[in-house]
């Protein structure tokens, strides 16, 4: 019988398709739900749920009510103890007593779903006492704390019951707000959480890889140019992307999906916006994996969910340094998809452009 | 220090030394030898020309020739020099003097003594590369003979000795790849395929040779992946070229099948054999459908690194592909050995002349004496004494195999990761090899690509002795263990060094470099002797995108 903690934040993400960059805050959260974003975050614990119970069918799960995490474990039929009450719509507040609550419960591992924000507040709440797994529910997540997607918890969640798995402190950061106003990309450091060491199914934090030099980005945005002329490109959040937009004289947003079109800019466009933009055309995207992480898909991102069933694969444009591919230590590139079978289509070797003359084929997982 | 004496037949006289040995490299503090020296100073007293002998050398084509001023030689005496070079060479870690598997890829092996010999033989050495064919039959034989041998290794139909070093050899490759496609009015292939444990002048050469590169990274097996590969491959390719063993000193079993799926795309297969030293008498280029492959003898085939050169490179082609091969070809006709008329489609002789002649005698000396049964037993020493560092060593903490997961061997080398160790101790794999000086010992961490944590690569090859080979193990535990008590003790050092710290900039910014006395006192002492002259660029010229060099010597 294994114990698990369960914690669902269940606005956790929500600014990611609304294009806000981030979830935290009750103003951002109903925006994001009057911009007609669907909450995700009880479907990607249910997705992570169903992984752990096909591995470890006996399970046992502690959490708190209705939709902290009870309603989910209700659905999937999975026997659950509830110890923290909470009204709905529920708060951060909610999230540090329930994970109080369950440190005090006692139980083998602590699933939160949810992104940096929920990590930070379990950690004020437990520090390093728990085994803890974030299940990727969140905007950016920077952290290391997390499955690298949803399906990743179940392996994980069976080698901490088969007492196969190595623990580490892994750190726990979130956005640092002041350097982004200053158009930098930078991660503040608020704590460690207790993770199983799993590095093929756990995210790695975001690392910064020294800004590309000018001459690099010149030739690399000559090539995208030639690439994706005529239909419309839209750009991912990052330095790296912000940096050969600038190479075209234009202000791309640094956290924003924006679209190019015509050599008109338009920037920081939510999903339901970009959704319609796109209508049928073919497009290409043009993204930078997260130094460190290599995630290309599914990190500060969220926005492009309602149009990749219609990007092809070979219109994924993704641009990586030299360094920052070295910096992955082998570790493949990862497109974390709002379904297995968005995962499964961009899957596989991809050609990746890492200079003017240079590409690599590179394994997407 | 354990002695132990036995007397009784069963167990012969032992001298065991466990752990590394006390060593302490020489510290001569020596000036430049131009600092030397005072004026005046005398080694040699050379007569003065009579006047008759003066009168006679009048308006000879020598005094056209005769420099107006003495050059600026140190003036100081022979004993003098010989002192200064001696302690020079103290203070240097020399191939002959340490045991230098770490400075795997490399191929470091003992230069059998024999070898220099027969290549400074005046029989050679004296001998001018204008010289009258027929005044040059030995050296020619050896050429043509060092030809056979290396087809017979390669498996290939034609090999040239031209090329200079490798890397020029891998020039002389992507050069013939572009004039096989050109010859056949295929435009459209603007793309060449590597991998990213391959040797970087693959990507580099072929690069330079306006080559767009295509790179493959490996699977957690450290092998590339056949759907990659077919990723990577189309009609734009004008060649795959890669290395096997990879720079992991993993050998990838599939290598028939990636050479086949090249050419299903019309492309040609080109193997980076530098180092062959796992392979030899093993497998063979040609047996695994390769159209050109290139050997480092300096590598390979024994003849010395000398501090980057000169070296030697030979080039294996096909029937198909021998017409293509740079510098002048050796043929044997009943008047013996000549250069044959150069064919047509020859691309450019990467060097001028026939190749680096004291190299070529020192490998083809090398394949002579060992022959082939004691070439495969090269490889398979080479491969179990790889075998056995790696046994030993990964019982180190902090140390891992990159790619090895205990499933396969590596052949002849192994690239290790000590991010363990970084990870418990913040002591990187550099800091470690500042340490391994003061076991008067290398170790090498330049690894490019950095994809490897904390790299190291350690290549045992065939010519140390197991004692050796434990000495640097235990040198290498030692260093780690000492970063867990004590990381600022490795941090500093090395502490029994001839030279304590070089600060890393100076070794990578040339401005800094000063190669010859005079760029010493440009840089240094702020004079401002005469610059050269330097090209100057015709007006038309396209401007290259890189800066030009700046002058450094």
């Amino acid at each position: 019988m294994l114990r698990c903690g369960l914690i669902i934040n269940p606005v956790a993400g929500v600014g990611g398709e609304a294009g806000l960059a981030g979830s935290d805050g009750a103003d951002i959260q109903r925006l994001a739900l009057e911009r007609g974003v669907r909450k995700r975050s009880a479907e990607r614990a249910e997705r992570a749920l169903a992984g752990i119970l096909r591995l470890v069918p006996d399970l046992e799960v502690v959490t708190g009510s209705g939709e902290l995490g009870a309603a989910s474990c209700s659905r999937l039929g999975i026997p659950h103890t509830v110890v923290h009450e909470a009204a709905e719509p529920t708060t951060a507040g909610d999230t540090t007593a329930l994970a109080a609550a369950l440190r005090d419960a006692v139980v083998d591992v602590l699933l939160f779903a949810g992104g940096d924000g929920t990590a930070r507040d379990v950690t004020a709440a437990v520090g390093d006492a728990v085994l803890c797994v974030g299940i990727p529910a969140g905007v950016k997540m920077h952290s290391a704390v997390f499955a690298l997607t949803p399906d990743d918890v179940g392996p994980v969640v069976a080698a901490v019951a088969g007492g196969t798995a190595q623990r580490e402190l892994a750190e726990v950061v979130d956005i640092d707000e002041a350097a982004r106003r200053a158009g930098l990309l930078g991660s503040r450091l608020y704590g460690q959480l207790l993770v199983p060491k799993l590095p093929r199914a756990m995210q790695r934090g975001k690392r910064s890889i020294g800004a590309a030099d000018l001459g690099w980005l010149a030739g690399v945005a000559e090539v995208v140019a030639a690439r994706s002329a005529g239909d419309p490109l839209l750009l991912g959040p990052g330095t790296t992307v912000r940096d050969l937009a600038a190479v075209w004289g234009l202000e791309a947003s640094l956290l924003g999906v924006d679209l190019l079109e015509d050599g008109e800019l338009t920037t920081d466009l939510d999903a339901v916006a970009l959704e319609h933009a796109v209508g049928d055309r073919r497009f290409r995207l043009l993204v930078s994996p997260v130094g460190g992480q290599g995630i290309v898909l599914g990190r500060g991102n969220q926005q492009l969910n309602r149009v990749l069933d219609r990007l092809r694969p070979e219109d994924l444009i993704v641009v990586c340094s030299p360094e920052k591919l070295a910096a992955l230590g082998g570790r493949p590139l990862i497109v974390d998809a709002p379904t297995p079978a968005l995962n499964a289509k961009f899957a596989g070797p991809h050609r990746i452009l890492t200079g003017a003359t240079d590409e690599a084929i590179y394994p997407i997982r | 220090m354990t002695l132990q004496a036995e007397t009784t037949d069963s167990t012969p006289l032992q001298v065991h030394k466990s752990g590394p040995r006390d060593y302490h490299a020489a510290r001569w503090d020596e000036p430049l030898i131009f600092e030397l020296g005072r004026e005046g100073e005398r080694g040699v007293l050379v007569p003065t020309a009579s006047d008759a002998a003066l009168a006679a050398l009048d308006g000879s084509p020598e005094t056209l020739v005769r420099r107006k001023d003495a050059p600026a030689l140190p003036e100081i005496g022979q004993a003098q020099v010989l002192r200064h070079f001696l302690r020079l060479s103290q203070e240097t870690l020399g191939a002959d003097l340490n045991v230098d598997i770490g400075q795997g890829t490399c191929t470091m092996k003992y230069s059998p003594k024999i070898n220099e010999v027969f290549a400074s033989s005046p029989k050679h050495a004296a001998t001018h590369p204008l010289q009258h064919e027929s005044t040059v039959q030995g050296t020619l034989q050896i050429m043509a003979e060092l030809e056979g041998y290396l087809a017979e290794i390669s498996g290939m139909d034609a090999v040239s000795l031209q090329a200079g070093a490798g890397s020029a050899a891998i020039w002389a490759n992507v050069s013939i790849v572009r004039a096989y496609h050109q010859h056949r009015g295929d435009t459209e292939r603007d793309e060449v395929v590597t991998t990213i444990f391959s040797h970087p002048s693959n990507a580099a050469a072929a690069r330079t040779a306006g080559y767009r590169i295509i790179t493959l990274y490996p699977g957690e097996d450290g092998l590339i992946d056949l759907d990659a590969l077919r990723a990577a491959l189309g009609p734009r390719t004008a060649a795959l070229m890669i290395t096997n063993p990879e720079d992991t000193g993993i050998f990838n079993p599939m290598i028939g099948q990636i050479v086949a799926e090249a050419h299903a795309v019309g492309a040609l297969a080109v193997y980076d054999q530098a180092n062959a030293n796992g392979i030899l008498g093993i497998t063979r280029a040609r047996d695994a459908g390769f159209d050109l492959c290139h050997f480092n003898l300096h590598k390979t085939f024994s003849t010395p690194h000398a501090c980057g050169g000169p070296a030697a490179g030979a080039i294996g082609a096909t029937k198909e592909l021998e017409p293509f091969l740079p510098g002048p070809r050796i043929v044997k006709d009943e008047d013996g050995y000549r250069f044959a008329p150069e064919h047509p489609l020859a691309t450019a002789p990467v060097r001028p002349f026939y190749g680096v002649i004291p190299n070529l005698i020192r490998a083809y000396s090398w394949i002579r004496a060992l022959g082939a049964e004691g070439l495969r037993q090269v490889a398979e020493t080479a491969v179990l004494n790889n075998n056995y560092v790696m046994a030993r060593l990964l019982q180190v903490d902090g140390v891992s195999a990159s790619y090895l997961d205990g499933t396969v061997a590596p052949i002849e080398q192994v690239r290790y990761s000590w991010a363990g160790l970084h990870r418990d101790t913040g002591v990187t794999s550099g800091e470690l090899g500042q340490r391994l000086a003061d076991f008067g010992m290398h170790f090498w961490t330049s690894h490019h690509p950095y994809v490897v944590p904390e790299p190291a690569t350690v290549e045992p090859t065939e010519s140390y002795s197991k004692r050796e080979l434990d000495e640097y193990v235990d040198a290498l535990a030692q260093a780690a263990s000492e970063a867990r008590r004590d990381p600022e003790f490795i941090r500093s050092a090395p502490h029994r060094s001839s030279i304590h710290r070089l600060d890393a900039e100076s070794m990578t910014d040339p401005d800094t470099w000063a190669t010859s006395w005079r760029a010493y006192r440009r840089k240094y002492l702020g004079d401002a002797p005469p610059v050269p002259a330097h090209w100057v660029r015709p007006g038309d010229a396209p401007v290259r995108k890189r800066a030009e060099k700046v002058f450094h010597r």
